[in-house]
């Protein structure tokens, strides 16, 4: 099994929809994807046609052995857990993930976990092979969490694969290709590929769906393709 | 007018009155009807529209004739006269009448369709079809079943015996060496010189051609160089046999004609093997990679030189050269400029690279690039014409050659044009027929590479400053100083080295005069290298480079010789000179063979890169224009400048430059004429002398089609320079104003426009706004472009006012991505002789149209009149009767 | 093998494209993409925020060494 955990460096990066979209590119080429919500949002369904009604998930469940029965499948074959109403402490979080890592699945099975930007990853128990994708946007803020972001994982051992993704990139704005520019020569961990703005993204998630589905011939379709065929080669490079 | 109406009123009435005393009141009116029609509507004289009613009216009382029969008879009639005009009543319809009957009555012809006699042409065709199908199906399985037993032979020859025997020592031995060597000399000598009784020679030369033709296709290096031994072989013979059997002691005139043919044979015999020789191995260099780290790679300038060439040329050079890949603190660009313009001053500055003038012009180029070493200090020197914008992998493809061997002292890489050039637009074949360049940066110049004798030529090539110091920079004695250059290098003891792989793309030439002005320049040159500091004679080179050289400077020494090949055969036809003194069929069993292995076997080493026959074509279009400054600098290499005035800039219209193709004119009269004058003695002269006749009309019809080609060129094709668009293949997006993205397919592109297809049908209109976005390596940029055209899945875009920042982005991603040329040799399929004969000879057939419908004003008149005449006598010529469709039986 | 994709193209092999395409065509990382250092500094000069923490990223980095 191999784990993704996508968060946000900030809010409003739009982590969600990038898991979302990944776990349906990944379904394309045949692969077996768990998604996990974490995020108290709760919103990781309505991109897959869950009912905007649905509001139960794991969090309404006392442990993750009882929630067995809040997995669901949307129509491309992507296995999601939602998170449900309850806010929940760390610990049950820690318990979460374990929890999904331990499900009998098939040792190519990916499990993307969408977690909520503000956790923080040394409170969990990492792997070597796990991949985190923080996912920012081209501004001075993110700029700046990022530079902060590369300090602390300088200080700290940090167990995992630790990738920058940006989302939302528009190159027609100047200071996002100035950005990108200085990012793509100088920050380290800065992943190759990068997510462009795309009207089709927003607006599929208003017709309850992703991307991947709704426009195959955009740029978003290849952008996500190409995510998910990144991380299948570092995966292969892990093993 | 009134007065006029009233006497013709006056004038019916009163026939009228006499004619109702003949005819009943119905046939008065039939008659003024018909007269009626007769002169209104077909255009009859007043006298026959009066008779012809009469006429019928006469007819009708023997045979009746309804309206049906009528009909019928009238269509009956236009089937066996189709060429009658309206007016019905003319002279020239008169003529066609009385020759169309006098045909239909000599010759038994139906209108009717008749199937028996089109089943019989059918099955006609059907035959020779099928004999045809069956020749190329023999050919092919002849040439499969070649290529098995020459496998077959090549296996059983390696095997460890043979290698054994192959590495003894006594090889090495010198004496039996040169006893080999010896022998070797021996065999060819006795081979070339041994005279053959005819038939001997017959069986000889087939039994050679047999060879050559089956082995034509079998892949490998084995069968070429059988091939070129037998070419040789072939050729050499033939120029023992025209030395000692073929010249004519008896007649003076003859002598002197045939001397001077056999001269210039010679001459095509040395080129040949000379040829041979220098392309029998390229090397196909590959490039080598360059070592990680960046901080050990050396300083490179850039020169661009330039002279007159506008601003919009030069500006994307120089910012292709800023995006090469190189680290930017080693890679210095300099803009050159004689012409010494503010303009470009304030451009270099603008977009940030250096500016290099002087206070003279002494030396053009080689001055003015000797004046910029001064300034700077470059390990390297790359040099690129103003117009040819390099590829961002120029340096990494090329400088490891230096890094490898420090004796290499110059990487050439070959100039590819994105624009067609004048033969290829005036003859309409871009991308069809390898142009003129192709031979040499496809095949010569990698042939050269094998034997460390590779040519500079003067743009899209980098240079060693350590090297160029030694022999003290660029050479400037010479007007193509980058050959000379290159020579005094390779003199100095240093390596060349060329890779064939398209760095750097450009504009051809724009006009045809402008072409030959730039040929001559190089003819002139080269005659002056061979003066001043002649391959042959000197220190520093081996015999190989000497022999390339040679063969270089040789080429272009083609002036003479071919327009003595394009003359010769009107010596027998004019003058009566024999001057090829032997026997019709010993003329035929030993030239037409010889020319054939010749041919077959040039077709299969060049086939990729020229096609038969049309090095010929370009070599005529020369001729004329190259023999002058090549013989005036081979006499006094320092006087004299020849260039034509170029004329340069846009054809907005279509029009014939009959400056220069005057030669050629004169050329192509003098050959017609020939013609028919052969074509009048063979009626009337001599019996005895029809084979070589024959012979001298076969050569001057071939002589005919090449200039017709020739002539051809000179028709200068309508072209807007401003906008050169390059087909291309690679993906992109592009995001339209309500933010939806689509993944496109960039179909071709140019400096201010894209071209694009999207995977389906979209729903863009025109100027709507779209941003246009391409990737460079990791790098995304984005254009605000209009939609300029729609086409279903076609969308041209207009980018319009782009910052610099902007404008360099886009060179990047389009004229000097890395890819961007590869493609250009894989266009071509390998030589087809007869196909290429095809392409030349309709070719020239429009060399011939061009000539009559460019004409000057003062000749125009004159054929005008010559094609109607013409005209109007062939409309007279009976025709073959129409066939009568069965479906309106 | 060597000899058979020689044999395919006469100019370059299939292979040789191939290997072009993949480090020019943007596929690959291999190929040696130079930094460009001046736009960089071009870049920094231009907004006051990204100056400053490459400011504090080089002192930082001076004072670990």
């Amino acid at each position: 099994m191999k784990r993704v955990f996508l968060k946000g460096i900030k809010g409003g990066t739009g982590s969600t929809s990038v898991a979302a979209n990944l776990a349906c590119a990944f379904r394309k080429s045949n692969e077996d994807i768990l998604l996990i919500d974490l995020d108290p949002k709760s919103d990781v369904g309505l991109h897959l046609g869950l009912p905007w009604q649905h509001n139960s998930g794991w969090s309404n469940f006392p442990n993750f052995e009882s929630a067995i029965e809040e997995f669901f499948t949307d129509n491309d074959g992507v296995i999601f857990l939602p998170y449900g109403s309850n806010s929940l402490g760390i610990k049950r979080l820690q318990e979460t993930i374990a929890g999904v890592s331990n499900l009998k699945t098939s040792q190519s099975a990916w499990v993307i976990f969408d977690c909520p930007n503000y956790i923080d990853l040394n409170d969990f128990s990492f792997t070597e092979q796990d991949i985190v994708l923080e996912v920012i946007n081209c501004d001075a803020i993110c700029h700046s969490l990022v530079y902060k972001r590369l300090v602390s994982l300088n200080q700290a051992t940090k167990d995992w694969q630790h990738y920058f993704l940006v989302n939302k990139y528009n190159s027609a704005s100047e200071l996002e290709s100035d950005l990108l520019q200085v990012w793509q020569s100088e920050t380290p961990l800065l992943a190759p590929i990068h997510i462009n703005k795309d009207e089709v993204i927003k607006e599929s998630t208003a017709f309850k769906n992703v991307a991947v589905n709704c426009a195959p011939y955009s740029v978003a379709y290849d952008d996500f393709e190409t995510l998910a065929g990144w991380l299948v080669s570092k995966a292969s490079k892990n093993d | 007018m009134i007065k006029h109406h009233y006497a013709s009123g006056v004038l019916q009435q009163f026939f009228a009155l006499i004619l109702s005393i003949l005819f009943t009141e119905k046939l008065v009116r039939f008659i003024f009807y018909k007269f009626h029609c007769y002169f209104n509507q077909h255009k009859m004289s007043a006298l026959a529209a009066f008779v012809t009613p009469f006429f019928l009216l006469f007819v009708a009382l023997f045979i009746k004739l309804d309206n049906k029969k009528k009909q019928q008879l009238k269509t009956k009639l236009s089937l066996l006269y189709p060429h009658i005009t309206s007016p019905f009543g003319s002279l020239a319809n008169f003529v066609r009448i009385l020759l169309q009957s006098v045909y239909l009555i000599t010759f038994n012809v139906t209108t009717k369709d008749a199937p028996s006699r089109n089943e019989h042409t059918k099955a006609t065709a059907r035959l020779i079809n099928r004999v045809f199908r069956i020749i190329r199906y023999m050919d092919s399985k002849l040439t499969r079943r070649c290529k098995k037993w020459w496998l077959q032979f090549q296996k059983k020859t390696n095997v460890k015996p043979l290698q054994r025997v192959n590495s003894f020592n006594l090889w090495q031995n010198r004496i039996l060496k040169f006893v080999f060597y010896f022998m070797l000399a021996f065999t060819v000598l006795l081979f070339v010189t041994v005279p053959f009784s005819l038939e001997a020679q017959a069986i000889f030369i087939s039994l050679i051609l047999i060879v050559a033709y089956s082995l034509r296709r079998v892949d490998g290096q084995m069968a070429t160089i059988t091939m070129i031994t037998l070419a040789v072989t072939t050729s050499t013979r033939y120029l023992w046999w025209r030395y000692t059997d073929t010249l004519n002691w008896g007649d003076p005139l003859a002598l002197t004609l045939g001397i001077g043919l056999l001269l210039a044979e010679t001459y095509a015999w040395l080129v040949l093997i000379l040829g041979f020789f220098q392309t029998i191995n390229p090397l196909h260099r590959k490039p080598i990679p360059m070592d990680g780290d960046t901080s050990k790679w050396p300083t490179v300038d850039i020169y661009i030189p330039t002279y007159n060439e506008p601003l919009n040329v030069v500006k994307p050079t120089a910012i292709a050269a800023q995006s090469i890949d190189w680290p930017a603190d080693k890679l210095n660009i300099y803009i050159l400029d004689d012409g010494k313009r503010p303009e470009f001053a304030e451009m270099a500055k603008e977009i940030g690279v250096g500016y290099l003038d002087r206070p003279d012009n002494s030396h053009a180029k080689a001055g003015n690039m000797n004046h910029a070493m001064k300034y700077t200090d470059g390990e390297y020197i790359a040099i690129f014409d103003c117009d040819h914008i390099p590829a961002r992998s120029f340096l990494q493809m090329t400088m490891g050659q230096f890094i490898k061997d420090e004796k290499v002292c110059l990487v050439q890489t070959p100039h590819h044009f994105f624009s067609a050039d004048p033969f290829e637009r005036n003859l309409d074949n871009h991308r069809q027929i390898p142009n003129e360049n192709m031979l040499f940066y496809g095949l010569i110049q990698d042939g050269n590479d094998m034997w460390d004798a590779t040519f500079f030529c003067g743009s899209c090539a980098v240079l060693k400053r350590k090297a160029l110091d030694d022999i003290g920079g660029f050479a400037v004695e010479t007007v193509t100083e980058d050959a000379h250059t290159a020579l005094r290098m390779q003199r100095a003891g240093y390596k060349t080295a060329y890779i064939n792989i398209p760095q750097a793309a450009g504009l051809a030439t724009d006009s045809l005069s402008a072409h030959v002005g730039q040929r001559i320049r190089w003819a002139r040159g080269m005659a002056q290298i061979f003066r001043l500091d002649n391959p042959l004679l000197g220190k520093g080179l081996s015999l190989v480079q000497r022999l390339c050289y040679i063969n270089a400077m040789l080429h272009f020494l083609s002036g003479i010789p071919r327009i003595v090949f394009l003359t010769a055969p009107l010596a027998l036809i004019y003058l009566d000179a024999y001057i090829i003194y032997a026997p019709f069929i010993a003329i035929f069993l030993y030239i037409v063979p010889t020319l054939m292995q010749v041919k077959i076997t040039n077709s299969r080493i060049q086939g990729k890169y020229r096609y038969s026959f049309w090095g010929e074509v370009y070599e005529s279009v020369l001729a004329w224009y190259i023999l002058k400054p090549t013989t005036v600098a081979l006499f006094n290499p320092n006087k004299g400048k020849f260039n034509v005035t170029e004329k340069g800039g846009l054809n907005d219209v279509a029009r014939y430059d009959w400056l220069i193709s005057k030669p050629y004119i004169v050329l192509l009269l003098l050959n017609v004429l020939g013609m028919c004058y052969a074509i009048f003695r063979l009626i009337f002269g001599d019996v005895s002398q029809i084979g070589v006749l024959l012979i001298s009309m076969l050569w001057v019809s071939y002589n005919m089609m090449i200039l017709g080609a020739a002539v051809a060129v000179a028709a200068e094709a309508k072209q807007v320079r401003s906008s050169h668009r390059i087909k291309a293949n690679f993906p992109a997006a592009i995001r339209l104003a309500n933010g939806r993205t689509i993944k496109v397919k960039i179909t071709d592109y140019s400096d201010s426009g894209v071209g694009i297809e999207t995977v389906h049908e979209h729903s863009c209109r025109e100027n709507d706004k779209v941003e246009l976005l391409m990737s460079r390596g990791k790098k995304q940029f984005s254009f605000p472009t209009f939609i300029c055209n729609t086409r279903k899945r076609q969308i041209g875009l207009t980018l319009r006012d782009l910052s610099l920042d902007k404008q360099k982005a886009f060179i990047q991603c389009t004229f000097s991505r890395a890819d961007a040329w590869l493609d250009w040799q894989d266009n071509f399929k390998h030589d087809k002789p007869s196909y290429s004969f095809k392409r030349v000879f309709y070719t020239s057939l429009r060399g011939y149209s061009n000539l009559i419908f460019h004409a000057p004003k003062p000749f125009r008149p004159f054929i005008i009149f010559m094609t109607n005449v013409i005209e109007v006598m062939i409309s007279l010529l009976p025709k073959k009767p129409k066939k009568y469709s069965k479906l309106y039986d | 093998m060597h000899n058979i994709y020689k044999d395919q193209s006469n100019i370059l092999t299939q292979y040789d494209i191939e290997c072009l395409l993949n480090r020019f065509g943007g596929k690959d990382q291999s190929y040696i993409e130079i930094v460009d250092v001046q736009k960089n500094q071009q870049i920094f000069a231009k907004y006051p925020l990204l100056k400053e923490i490459s400011h504090a990223k080089s002192i930082s980095t001076l004072k670990n060494k």
